[in-house]
């Protein structure tokens, strides 16, 4: 059996603009490490969070999960949770008032994932409807008179 | 004849800001939920790190008037970062009050931040709508906007206050 450990103490937060620690970069992550003694660097990054702050107008800053990603190999070990726990003391020091994200309505491991840990789906008990508007007609927007 | 200018939010317009977003929250049915007070916009939006971004619409009185300008809509909006498609701007409030609509102003504050956004070097425009606000939706079809909910089931979640606590072992 391959010798195999995780490093919990190694999932740590990488500002990608020196600007601090709440401060307003484009985005920010997470990233877990597995050591693995049989590897020949030591390590490997095998998940992410991908994140940055968000406004409501209603309860002020709130902490935008972007992306959330644990390789299939290194699922079931807590990995998730643990990053899911980071996260969330990241959005307290900020003073974050909660957590958003998206999921596809087809995903159903990842929503079981977030409802067994208390998420609310808002699009479905609110009402709430992601719309986009791309480029090409924000360009036509802006060249209107 | 009302003539009504779109501009960037100062500080000092925090007051009326706060004003409208309770109008906002009250027609949206959800008065309750708004926690923030006017320091708090204040500190947000105009400190040295700002959360947000705003655009008020303001009303100039006409030859001969004697009231002073008013606000009378806005636009809040901040940058988000795709994975997929890089920087993106995000409108998250957009309201204008009920005596002014039907004369273009959410439109004109939409197209600003189309402007802004471009400027910055975003490739989308994000924003959710209620799904019974149907002038809403209408208003922004028109402008080119695709419902992401309806073509590719994307849902909004919410790890809320006391669930985040939780979570974060506190």
């Amino acid at each position: 059996m391959k010798a195999f450990s995780l490093i919990h103490a190694c999932i740590f937060l990488k500002p990608m603009v020196g600007f601090g620690f709440c401060n307003y970069n484009f985005y920010e992550s997470i990233l877990s490490i597995a050591h693995n003694d049989t590897l020949i660097t030591g390590h490997s990054v095998v998940g992410f969070a991908m994140y940055y702050f968000t406004y409501d107008p209603w309860i002020g800053k709130l902490l935008y999960l972007e992306d959330f990603f644990v390789m299939s190999d290194f699922r079931g070990f807590g990995i998730g949770s643990e990053i899911l726990k980071n996260l969330s003391q990241v959005a307290m020091k900020c003073r974050c008032s909660s957590m958003h994200f998206l999921v596809a309505e087809w995903n159903k491991p990842s929503i079981n994932f977030y409802k067994k840990r208390g998420a609310s789906d808002l699009s479905s008990e609110e009402g709430w409807r992601l719309f986009k508007i791309d480029k090409e007609y924000l360009l036509k927007m802006a060249a209107e008179e | 004849m009302v003539f009504v200018q779109i501009r960037e939010a100062k500080e000092g317009d925090c007051g009326h800001i706060m004003r409208l977003i309770r109008e906002l929250a009250e027609f949206e049915k959800l008065s309750d939920q708004v926690k923030i007070r006017e320091e708090d916009l204040r500190a947000d939006g105009f400190g040295e790190n700002p959360f947000y971004h705003c655009l008020v619409a303001e009303s100039l009185p006409g030859p001969g008037e004697s009231q002073g300008p008013c606000v009378v809509g806005y636009g809040l909006y901040y940058f988000i970062y795709s994975t997929w498609k890089g920087r993106n701007v995000y409108l998250e409030d957009i309201y204008v009050k009920p005596e002014y609509q039907g004369q273009g102003i959410g439109s004109k504050i939409i197209k600003k931040v189309a402007e802004v956004a471009l400027d910055k070097g975003c490739s989308q425009f994000r924003l959710s709508v209620l799904d019974w606000n149907k002038r809403a939706m209408d208003l922004y079809k028109a402008l080119g906007a695709q419902d992401l909910t309806e073509a590719e089931g994307w849902h909004s979640f919410r790890f809320e206050g006391e669930v985040m606590r939780k979570l974060a072992g506190k």
